[in-house]
């Protein structure tokens, strides 16, 4: 959904980190959140410090490479969902991935991360994907193959000729009706004619 | 493990309505943007720093040994190029990175193709700006990148 201009974001008080192993990367995602208010944004140039960070410091968003020098971004994210640290397990995260080789996709589906931008990154595209994840309502799974956010977009029921496993799956067969059918003057108020101009 | 299914409190999403300290989306685009403006000089520097690490790796003739850090080089040129509005030479970089992670996966050196991507991406640098000739470039690496993904 695209963003109104006049739109108003409070970031000022948002505690966010920045994962980054180059020093020009760290300056262009420092900037970048500077002008949308983040005041200090918390920085970090490899997974095994965002580790120790997130290990003693609630944070409210991370912005992550996927390419860092220890562990890739994936592996941190994966690691994160998997922490148990209260909240910074089920923060809101957005992986930032240049050039990425077949052999990454399926992690970065699979790492549990909110979001995946991929380069060149520009202020408008991030600050689209910020202010999505403020909007994101998907709930947090965990399982023995996957923790993170719910990875489907939409319910499209259960699989064909199963009954389905959650409590609220509807059955793919139509039952008896439970409320009275409609008056034939209320399905004719839906098609209410209209004069037109021809 | 059965699978767990919570609810999660969206921080984020508080904090954006929060009073006090709110600005509007384009005057926070307008200041990101001032701000990656006053840090290009030093990012293009960087850039040409890299193409010269890449040329000197390229010129040191290991072939496939150095294509992993050539890649991981080019994967910098695509994310800083194009934060700074130099999208053909992001995309020639992206380009090259395509390169060559078809040459690892297969295990093949062929110096060409990448030499050719080099020398446009040095040229784009050094027309920066000039939107003809840029495109002239990038048309001709798609030509080049095509003839590998044929091969």
């Amino acid at each position: 959904m695209p963003v109104s201009p006049n739109s108003i974001i409070n970031l000022s008080a948002a505690s966010v980190l920045l994962v980054e192993p180059t020093n020009q990367g760290m300056d262009i995602l420092s900037q970048i959140c500077f002008g949308f208010g983040v005041r200090s944004p918390h920085r970090c140039f490899s997974a095994a410090d965002a580790q120790e960070f997130l290990a003693k410091i609630p944070v409210d968003l991370i912005i992550c490479e996927a390419e860092l020098q220890d562990k890739g971004g994936y592996e941190l994210i994966r690691w994160l969902r998997r922490s148990e640290l209260d909240p910074n397990a089920k923060t809101s995260t957005v992986l930032i991935s240049g050039h990425t080789p077949l052999r990454n996709v399926i992690h970065g589906r699979d790492c549990g991360a909110n979001a995946v931008v991929v380069k060149p990154l520009t202020p408008k595209i991030l600050l689209d994907r910020i202010i999505w994840l403020a909007a994101d309502k998907r709930d947090f799974v965990q399982s023995e193959t996957y923790a993170g956010p719910d990875r489907r977009w939409r319910n499209l029921g259960p699989p064909p000729g199963t009954a389905g496993r959650r409590r609220n799956d509807l059955s793919a067969s139509v039952g008896q009706a439970i409320d009275p059918n409609l008056e034939q003057s209320d399905i004719d108020a839906m098609f209410r004619p209209t004069k037109v101009a021809i | 493990m059965s699978v767990v299914i919570s609810k999660s409190t969206n921080r984020l999403a508080k904090l954006l309505r929060k009073p006090g300290g709110a600005i509007t989306v384009s005057r926070a685009l307008n200041s990101a943007k001032v701000n990656l403006d006053a840090i290009r000089p030093e990012c293009c520097r960087t850039i040409d720093r890299i193409l010269e690490d890449m040329a000197a790796l390229f010129d040191a003739g290991k072939g496939l040994e150095n294509a992993p850090t050539l890649y991981k080089l080019s994967n910098q040129v695509v994310g800083f190029a194009g934060s700074m509005d130099m999208m053909e030479l992001s995309q020639a970089a992206y380009s090259l990175c395509e390169t060559l992670d078809r040459m690892i996966t297969a295990e093949r050196w062929s110096s060409p193709p990448v030499q050719v991507h080099l020398a446009a991406m040095s040229r784009l640098r050094q027309v920066d700006g000039n939107q003809d000739i840029c495109k002239a470039i990038i048309d001709g690496l798609k030509r080049v990148a095509a003839q590998i993904a044929l091969s």
